[in-house]
Formats: C-alpha cells, structure tokens, sequence
C-alpha cells in the first residue's frame, strides 16, 4: 500500500435503519453493534452468521470496520437483499479482539451485510460507511505508538522491586493539522468537519486511523475531549486541532 | 496465580444483583395486556399485574473505565473509584466495625438494548443508563452487590484477556445500602456488609398483644384480644412473656389464648403479680443452658444472616477449644432491643471477636487468644514484603489497664440493666505489679455488667477478668503496613512482623505477633492495619504428656505451656508461661 491521508470513521450505514441479524444469543441483541460501546455485544447462535441493514435506498461506503472476537467478517453490498446481487466489497482478519478495518473504492448500494463464517464469535461495534478523510498530513510529533500506564509500583521499605500492577493503558494526543485543505482554505473545515462534530464526534466515539495505507492495523477508538479549534491562518487558510483520548486495547 | 507475578494488569468488576420478573409480557402466567410499546420494564416497580409478578435476578456488571474489556461480554466500564472503610475488628469491644464501601460510576446516555426487554415495540428511550434504571427499580436496597478483583497477566501483545467467569476473582459480597445520583453524571452507591443486618433488625420482636380480661396471679391462660395470639409462636414453644414486670412460661396456644405452664409464674427472679384487662403481652427472646455460640448463631440468625453466610464449623471450633460449659447461657430478654447490642455485649463478656469477611462471605468467630499450637503464622518483613514508606507504629497507652471488674448474675431480667444492686455477684481481677511504684504507677479500671451470664457461669466470669487485665496490662501496639497483591492478608489472619520500628532491648528487630483488623484491598496494594496480641506472659495449651524438658524442646513444642521455676523464668532463662 501507498501513504494515505488519516481518516476518521464514524458515519454508520447500520444506523441508517433497523439492522437484522441472522440469529441472535438472548440478551446480545444486534442492536447493539451501532451504538460504538466496546462492551456491548451481538452474539449469533449459528454460523453463517449475518447483520443485514435495508436503507431504504441506495447509499454510500467505502469501508468496513468491526470490533470484535477474532475471525474473519466480509463486507457485502447488494441490490436485492442479497438474492442474485451479492458483491464482496473487502474481508477483515482478526486474530485477537479488536478493531478491524478494511477500505474500498465508494460504491452505493441499498443493502448492506457483515458476514462472518468462522464460528459465532461476537461483535461490539459494526460500521460501513464513508469515512472522512482529513485533507492533510498529521503535524510533527504525532506519536501513534505512545502511551501512558495507569497503575502503580510497588517496591519494599528496603529498595526491592516488589510488583506492578497496571490498571490500563491510554493512548492520547491532540491531533494537530496545519494548513488543512490548503485548496480549499476554511471550506473543508466549515462544510465538512463541522457537520460531523456536530453529527457524532462531538458526543459519540469514533475510530481514528492516522496511515491506513501503510499501516491499516493502528486504529484506535477514541473520543474528543471537550474541544477542537481552528486557528486562522493568512490566506484564508485554516489548522485544526482535535484533542482525543482512547484506552489501548 | 498472576497474584504472584511481577507485571500484572488489575481487573476491577463491581456486580449489583436486582430484581426481575422471570415473566414475558402478557404471556401467561403475566396476566397483563397492554397495547404494544406500554409494557412493564419487568421489575416490580412498573409491574401492570402484580399478583402474577416472579421475582428473579437480573445482574448488572461493571469495570474501571479504561479496564480491558471481557470479548463478548456486557460490563459496562462506568467505575470511577472504589474506596471506603473496609471491616475493622474491634479488639476491645468484640464487635467489628461494618464495611461501608463507596462504589463511583459514570451515568451515561444508554440505548436500553439490555435494560428494556420490549425495545422492538417502544420509540427511543430519553434520560441516562442510571437514571431509567432507578425509575424502574426503586427497591434495590438489601439486594446483594460483589466487589471482585483479580490480576492478570498480559498475553504476548500486552493485552489483559479475561471472563467474568475466571475462577481467578475475588469476590466481596455486600449488600446495597443506598444509590444516590445522577450527580454531575455520576452515581454514587454505598455497600455494606450483610453484618449491618444486625443493626436494624431487633429482638425480641415487639408484640402488641392486650390481655381480653384481668388475670389473677396464678391464672393458667393469658386470654388475648381476637387476632392477636399468632405473633407470639415467632420462637416457638415453649415461650416466655412479659406481663407487667411478670415474666411467664407458656407452653403452647389456642387460637388467641396463651397456655400458661404448671410452674409458669414469676420466671427469671420476677413476681407473680395479677394483671389487668387491656395490660400489652411482650415476648420474650430465652435461652436455657445455650452453647455461646449457638446463641450467637440464633441472634445473628434473626437478623436475617442465614447459617450460610455464618462459618459454623470455626464457631464450634473457638467454642470448644476456649470457652465449653462455663460460658452456657442461660438468660431472657425482655426488651426489643438492636441485635448488634446484644451480640457486642457477649463479645466483649468472652474476649471474642466478630465480623463478617467478605471474602469468605461468612461471619467470623474468634476467641481473641493465642494461635493453637501448629498452626501456620507467617512472617512480614521489610525486605520482600512491607511497601516502602508505609509502616507506621503506635502504642495504644490510653487502652491500658490495671484491673478489671465484671458484675453478673441479674436479679432479674425486669431489673434496671445499669443499678450495681441489681447484680449478685462481681469478679475482679487486680495487677498489683502493673500499678506498683516501679511500673505504672496508676490506676486503670474498668467494669462491665453482665444479663447474660449467672452464678454457674463464676470461673468464666473470673477467666473474664484475668484475661482482660493479662491482655491490656502493657500497651498493645498498632501497625499499620502496606503489602503488594503478592502477600495475603485478610482481616482475622495472624501475621508475625519484622520491622526496625519494633526492636528488642539489643536493637534488633523483635519479631511481634498481631493479628489484622483491616485490610484495604486497592487491587494494586494491601493497607493493612494490625493489633498486637501479645500477654503479659505468653499463654498456651499445657504440654501433652511425653513432651521433653523445656531446654531440650523444639519451637514447635514451646507452642505448649511448661511449667516454669520459682523465680517465673524457665531453666534457661525465658519467660515462663501463664495460667489464665
């Protein structure tokens, strides 16, 4: 893969309508993949298992991305409810939980699916869609591997290292853009990040990949802290800054 | 056991059990039959048919908010903090202090997925997780609520992997107290342990039982008001009333008449008395000839902590070792009273200790005496064990004592509890030593008044009293330690500790017997305190017959007493023993 610009994912075509899934555990509804918490679960009870969402009409995506068990989930688009139309748009591979990613070239279609025939491992958070691509390249001293320990130390009133236990790990930065879309000054910041924070990113999680062209596996679900800013800049152009917090996982 | 790794991951999970109709909807037995998108929530709060309503258990789980996440599981990661006060033995009054533990957690815009059991029929739902969740369960209080933690070890990519169903948790069980909240998108609920029953239940239950018409003093029933004579076979029978200040045997009921027994009047040192149209009838709450521990059993019992969440086996295993036939119980309760009173007051009357351990879940019963010989004590110190900057000693001066008095065997139950006159007997026991010019120098005293114990039970009241003054004489010491999750401790458990701040007359560190009152479980250390529990002499079981001469014995052995010379010393120059 080449060098891609950071995108963030969070426009959701499961949230368009009701999803449906193929089988479900009791108490693992699938209403539960389009809500972005990593702890509530769809659970199938066979394999193949499937979560199948009707939009009404044709719409747009040019990803999938799931959290969940380890297993292999397919992204599927279809004309009529996956009868004689049933395209696969991209796989995801997952060997441990986690977030999984896969981006395609934008296609529409009214019915999408997220099939997995590798057991009934259990998915949190399902999503195709657009994803937002940020018109720029991350400033100087991002670090996406960084990362803070909670938790504590403890050594002996004589000096011995006696243990640690650590209570998590967060993964957090303000995530700084100077000059973003330079062709197009405060637009791509006033008609399409705006739109989205006020959509989602301002209350909701979301998934930031900072280089999913050659490094697809460096996703993190993360939130905004309480802000983001865009400075002025001299020929009406425009940074951003958006400060977020996620939990290694 | 990750416990004992060095590079461990703490998992943190708060359960809170509530109720739940076991019923769907409208299906039978569930009588109800509301349109769609009206029905109940299945708790017992929106119930639209309650005389078909089932109780069940739904239980909700929670994690630290940054904690690793169990795949395919629901916990919620709301914690914010844990904290509180843990249970804190009381060595002096017998009766430790509850556990009151403050559970924080974020409140958060929820999709009811898992708390609206008929979603698919209703609009979304407005407000917070927490704030439906109480609206829809107002009786939370009582119901039970765990605290478990373990530690993991990561796997090769760093990740904490776990189940709520790991063998690996430890579990504290509590019950909810009270939930308070949302409060700046927080929820604040308080757990106590199951002991604080104890606080609010009382004995003898109150009866308001009126006699139907005046009674003589040797009447052979006590007629009472239609409707009334069921509340009096709580204890069974026979049973005893209070009547006036008359306290009556009765041996059994018809309908709403009390049966009085042959020999029935003026029980437990009262007067047979006539009594009036319309007089109360109270019950009384009787024990004859009680093994201690089984009337502790009994009143721990009425307050509604069932045998299962008592460990009998330890109970009779104390009861045996230290403290058999002298201390049976032969007494009558008269007055409805808080349960926690009577069973601090029998604690403090045997040197026994008490307290619910919510790790084991069960209620805990210990004499407060030595280890018996062969049991496991093990050694703290400040090489491997105790975290820096956390000892801290403090000697206990005001807790001192020189003598000590108890006064038993009531005049009778209907007597004032605190009038000197009403007891017919007292024990004392004195430590001239301790109150000579060259050691102390003073006076400490204390006494205590006795319901429960009687003539019969004399060489307890005087084992009492020696033992109090033998325990107390020298201040005991408290320490209060810091250990990594590596080392055990729970409260109860003895542990000898090493530490530059105890030492003997040459300087080094005198290795000191205590026994913990209170651990703070963090998941990430251990705050211990600890008592002292040395005597003024050391004191054991004498020595079984074929043991060799002191000098010649093992340490194991020297966990029996020997008999010491003359001058108090063994025959190589070590404290001898006491007899208490």
């Amino acid at each position: 893969m080449s060098a891609a610009q950071p995108i963030i994912l969070y426009e959701n075509r499961f949230s368009d309508a009701t999803p449906a899934a193929s089988t479900t555990a009791t108490g693992y509804s699938v209403l539960n993949v389009r809500d972005w918490r990593p702890y509530t679960w769809w659970k199938p009870t066979a394999s193949p298992s499937t979560i199948t969402v009707n939009c009404g009409s044709a719409k747009a995506a040019d990803y999938g991305l799931v959290y969940a068990e380890a297993g292999t989930y397919e992204i599927r688009g279809s004309t009529d409810n996956f009868g004689a139309s049933d395209v696969l748009k991209g796989t995801i591979t997952l060997t441990a939980t986690g977030l999984g990613l896969v981006q395609f070239a934008s296609v529409s279609y009214q019915y999408w699916r997220v099939k997995s025939t590798s057991g009934t491992p259990a998915i949190a958070i399902a999503s195709i869609g657009a994803a937002l691509t940020i018109p720029a390249w991350p400033d100087q001293g991002f670090d996406p591997l960084g990362r803070k320990v909670h938790g504590e130390f403890n050594r002996s009133v004589m000096g011995n290292p006696l243990g640690r236990v650590t209570d998590w790990e967060e993964w957090s930065d303000e995530l700084k853009f100077t000059l973003v879309s330079t062709d197009t000054g405060w637009t791509w910041a006033r008609n399409t990040f705006l739109p989205a924070w006020r959509a989602h990113l301002r209350d909701k999680p979301f998934v930031y990949a900072w280089e999913p062209g050659d490094h697809p596996t460096e996703l993190v679900l993360v939130a905004a802290r309480d802000e983001f800013s865009t400075p002025h800049q001299s020929g009406s152009l425009c940074d951003l800054r958006l400060p977020v917090t996620g939990v290694i996982t | 056991m990750a416990a004992s790794d060095f590079g461990r991951a703490l998992i943190e999970l708060v359960e809170i059990d509530l109720d739940k109709c076991t019923n769907t909807y409208g299906v039978a037995p569930c009588t109800a039959s509301g349109a769609a998108g009206s029905e109940c929530y299945n708790t017992y709060k929106t119930c639209q048919a309650k005389a078909t309503y089932v109780k069940g258990t739904k239980t909700y789980r929670f994690c630290g908010r940054g904690s690793p996440l169990p795949a395919g599981e629901l916990v919620r990661p709301y914690i914010e903090d844990v904290s509180g006060s843990p249970t804190e033995i009381d060595t002096k009054q017998g009766l430790a202090k509850r556990a009151s533990i403050t559970v924080k957690l974020t409140d958060e815009p929820d999709s009811d997925v898992d708390t609206d059991p008929y979603i698919s029929t209703r609009a979304a739902a407005s407000g917070t997780f927490w704030s439906r969740l109480l609206a829809r369960n107002h009786n939370y209080a009582g119901r039970f609520a765990r605290v478990k933690r373990q530690l993991v070890l990561p796997d090769s990519n760093g990740r904490a992997i776990w189940t709520t169903s790991d063998v690996g948790f430890t579990s504290e069980l509590y019950i909810i107290d009270a939930i308070k909240g949302p409060a700046r998108g927080e929820m604040t609920i308080t757990l106590k342990d199951p002991l604080k029953l104890a606080d609010r239940v009382q004995s003898p239950f109150a009866t308001d039982g009126k006699l139907a018409s005046a009674v003589t003093s040797s009447t052979t029933t006590l007629p009472l008001n239609a409707g009334q004579g069921a509340q009096y076979d709580e204890y069974g029978y026979p049973c005893w009333v209070l009547v006036g200040k008359e306290i009556i045997k009765i041996d059994s009921r018809s309908t709403d008449t009390l049966n009085v027994n042959a020999s029935g009047h003026a029980q437990f040192g009262s007067v047979a008395a006539a009594h009036n149209s319309g007089d109360n009838v109270q019950l009384c709450r009787v024990w004859s000839s009680a093994v201690f521990t089984n009337a502790l059993k009994d009143l721990l019992n009425e307050a509604g902590i069932s045998n299962s969440y008592i460990d009998t086996a330890q109970m009779t295993s104390e009861d045996t070792n230290w403290l058999g036939s002298k201390y049976y119980i032969t007494a009558c309760l008269i007055k409805p009273t808080d349960i926690s009173t009577y069973i601090k007051e029998l604690l403090e009357q045997s040197n026994s200790l008490l307290w619910f351990d919510v790790l084991t879940q069960k209620v805990q019963f210990k004499v407060n005496a030595p280890a018996v010989p062969g049991a496991t004590v093990s050694t703290l110190d400040e090489s491997a064990n105790l975290i820096e900057g956390s000892v801290v000693v403090e000697s206990l001066d005001a807790e001192r004592l020189t003598r000590a008095a108890i006064s038993y065997a009531k005049t009778s139950p209907v007597d004032n509890d605190s009038d000197q006159g009403n007891y017919l007997r007292t024990d004392i026991y004195v430590d001239a030593d301790a109150e000579g010019a060259n050691e102390y120098n003073d006076v400490r005293a204390t006494l205590i008044h006795s319901r429960w114990f009687g003539a019969a039970n004399s060489n307890a009241m005087k084992a009492w009293a020696a033992r109090t003054v033998n325990y107390r004489r020298n201040a005991q010491k408290k320490i209060k330690f810091s250990l990594d999750p590596k080392d055990s401790a729970s409260a109860g458990d003895l542990k000898d500790l090493s530490v530059r701040a105890l030492t003997d007359y040459t300087g080094a560190n005198d290795v000191t017997r205590c026994r913990i009152t209170k651990v703070i479980d963090t998941g990430r250390r251990r705050e211990a305190e600890a008592i002292s529990t040395t005597f003024r002499n050391r004191y054991a079981f004498i020595a079984p017959n074929g043991y060799p001469n002191y000098p010649s014995a093992t340490d194991a052995q020297r966990e029996y007493a020997f008999i010491c010379d003359a001058s108090g010393l063994m025959s190589n120059g070590d404290g001898g023993y006491l007899i208490i």
